[in-house]
């Protein structure tokens, strides 16, 4: 896993009006807790922390907070937040990891190279956009690569399938985490149209209750 | 088009659409998402219409989600009607979209051909929209 430097303030404003006049300074809040010590607040250095996270484009990564007291602290980003309508980042959360100790994070999964389905115009399906691994956070990877050339219409592949490279891996060995589906299934043409139009009415059908509760 | 099976009331009370939506504001399920800028209701023919643009602009190959249903029913009172007697009848069903939500998602495609065809599924909707893949920060 990649490993950053990050230059941090404690933070003494507390709140969300307060926060706020951080904001505008440059300044992002954030928390950093975990492994039994005290949850310290702190801010960072917006500009730095945005282009941080543009890069990592979901990957995680070791960040390491240089306090102004000298003081240092090992963590990873947990969670970010921002803002739905002008994306702008909010506030960040880090957890505090110890160099000898397993670690359990959700790497994302990457596709290598084109299907031979797909080449005879099938979809490649991702089921699966996470994995849930466990390892030392030195021998964490970024992400899980997947190589699915060989893969033809009907097939796919599992997680017990999946070469880890001494990572335990806590998702179900017959989970399904990548297939390729024939183009029919694929199609979401106008004949398509109706069949799934049956479907789409069922998936929805839990957002039809969040969407009439709020109004 | 999109309707409910049953519902509990045939007639529902219009409502507000204050504030930001409280869920569906993130890309879930696919590579590139079509965010709502405002807040509007959203015909079951729109949604269709919308859908149609998208299916028909990427051939084959793509996979889309409808992050919006249309559960509530709009009604209309007949022309030269004095005002009271009653709620008017059913006439359609609406999704009611507040601004931040995603209205649909795509996957499998090429950027360029999702950006397409989520512009050309927004000519079809009441309100403006932007294109967004889930990994826009400022």
């Amino acid at each position: 896993m990649q490993k950053f430097t990050m230059k941090c303030k404690h933070r003494e404003v507390l709140g969300k009006n307060k926060v706020k006049h951080l904001r505008t300074n440059g300044l992002v809040p954030a928390v950093v807790y975990g492994h039994g010590e005290n949850t310290v607040s702190v801010s960072l250095e917006k500009e730095s922390m945005v282009n941080l996270l543009k890069k990592l484009h979901g990957e995680p990564a070791i960040l390491e907070l240089e306090f102004e007291d000298k003081n240092t602290a090992l963590t990873i980003i947990k969670h970010f937040q921002k803002d739905i309508m002008s994306n702008a980042l909010l506030h960040v959360d880090l957890q505090i990891i110890h160099p000898g100790e397993p670690l359990k994070i959700s790497v994302p999964v990457v596709t290598i190279g084109t299907p031979e389905g797909v080449k005879a115009g099938g979809m490649i399906d991702h089921h699966l956009k996470e994995i849930d691994v466990e390892a030392i956070p030195s021998k964490l990877p970024e992400h899980i690569e997947i190589d699915v050339s060989k893969l033809e219409i009907g097939q796919g592949i599992h997680i017990k399938e999946i070469d880890f490279e001494g990572v335990t891996c806590h998702n179900d060995p017959n989970q399904l985490v990548v297939s390729v589906i024939s183009p029919k299934a694929a199609h979401i043409g106008e004949e398509a149209g109706l069949e799934e139009e049956g479907l789409l009415g069922e998936e929805v059908e839990g957002e039809t209750e969040s969407a009439s509760d709020e109004t | 088009m999109l309707s409910p099976k049953r519902v509990k009331h045939r007639k529902m009370m219009r409502g507000k659409m204050r504030g930001c939506s409280k869920g569906a504001t993130k890309v879930d399920f696919g590579d590139y998402g079509l965010q709502a800028l405002e807040s509007a209701w959203i015909s079951a023919k729109q949604i269709e219409s919308a859908r149609v643009a998208i299916t028909r602009h990427v051939k084959r190959g793509g996979k889309l989600w409808i992050r919006i249903f249309p559960d509530k029913p709009i009604t209309e009172k007949p022309a030269e009607t004095r005002m009271g007697k009653g709620k008017g009848a059913p006439v359609g069903w609406v999704a009611v979209a507040k601004r931040g939500r995603i209205l649909f998602e795509l996957e499998g495609v090429e950027e360029e051909v999702a950006r397409r065809a989520m512009e050309l599924a927004s000519a079809k909707l009441p309100i403006k929209t932007r294109f967004v893949t889930g990994f826009e920060l400022e």
